[in-house]
């Protein structure tokens, strides 16, 4: 084993101490050697400002620092830092829409539809929809459309694949919390998609 | 954990708001025996729901495939000049410190 971190293990208690210093640092030194040039370009495509980018980066690189020892050894570092990433964008655009102050709020006084009304099939191979263009611009409109609090959830499990546990470790909430958000996010989506897509002449 | 009342009660009474809620967490985790019984015994019965279900998989179809566009997009910016960070921003990052 050479790990550049495998310092951290010589104190006896393997992977339970937060790491020192120094492992810290070279623990950075390797992610940004290693990831930092895609998350770079990862957040050009979105943000397109090289002042801002250079900033979510920093809050990229902040958050992973403070992130628990676990959810490292979880999932491969990449996606991790990309997820962390993601949220740190999501959070930029709210912060620019003024919305982030009414965010805590927004989940508790949203009313969702009840779901009894008679739903509408979707005529169509599913297959054949999402290799139609112009459905990618409903979908992604519709995606957009999603509140913070709910889109922070879904993207983290839909867009970066990161299992249920992770995203509520990464997001500080509960199980149960996480499934009501996602829920919300697909019904939403689902009546978006419904309306502006599967409902056209 | 419910008691057998409750469970019996969820699968005899199920309705559609429960049972879409039981079909999105379907996509999070492996259901319980009562919540499985209950949502196909309910999803037979129900049009809707049946509807529900499907459009929750088109849905997790088309994010699966947007998640491989955005690695395709990120593999295409590689060599992009306009995409590369400076390099004394990189040495920057590398002195963070929480």
């Amino acid at each position: 084993m050479q790990e550049p971190n495998a310092n951290t293990r010589i104190d006896g208690s393997p992977g339970v101490e937060p790491p020192n210093g120094d492992a810290q640092s070279q623990l950075l030194s390797m992610w940004v050697d290693d990831h930092a040039d895609a998350l770079y370009r990862f957040a050009m495509t979105r943000v397109n400002d090289k002042h801002t980018v250079e900033d979510l980066l920093q809050e990229t690189y902040l958050a992973a620092l403070k992130s628990s020892e676990s959810f490292r050894r979880e999932s491969s570092t990449r996606t991790w830092l990309i997820a962390i990433l993601r949220l740190k964008i999501i959070d930029y655009y709210r912060r620019a829409e003024k919305e982030i102050a009414t965010e805590t709020n927004t989940l508790a006084a949203e009313r969702m539809p009840a779901r009894c009304e008679r739903l509408k099939a979707w005529n169509c191979e599913a297959s054949q929809t999402i290799e139609n263009h112009e459905f990618w611009d409903v979908f992604r409109a519709c995606v957009e459309q999603l509140p913070a609090t709910l889109s922070r959830a879904f993207s983290l499990r839909e867009l970066d694949g990161l299992q249920p546990t992770q995203v509520c470790e990464l997001l500080q909430i509960s199980n149960k919390n996480l499934a009501v958000r996602v829920f919300r996010a697909r019904s939403l989506l689902r009546d978006c998609l419904d309306k502006h897509w599967f409902s056209k002449d | 954990m419910a008691s057998f009342v409750e469970k019996l009660n969820l699968i005899l009474t199920i309705q559609c708001q429960r049972a879409s809620e039981l079909i999105s967490e379907s996509f999070e985790r492996k259901l319980l025996l009562h919540e499985r019984l209950a949502l196909r015994g309910h999803i037979v019965v129900c049009w809707s729901c049946r509807q529900f279900e499907k459009h929750l998989r088109l849905i997790r179809l088309a994010f699966r495939k947007l998640d491989q566009q955005e690695k395709q997009e990120l593999a295409a910016t590689m060599g992009d000049p306009a995409n590369q960070m400076d390099e004394s921003f990189k040495q920057r990052l590398k002195q963070l410190r929480p």
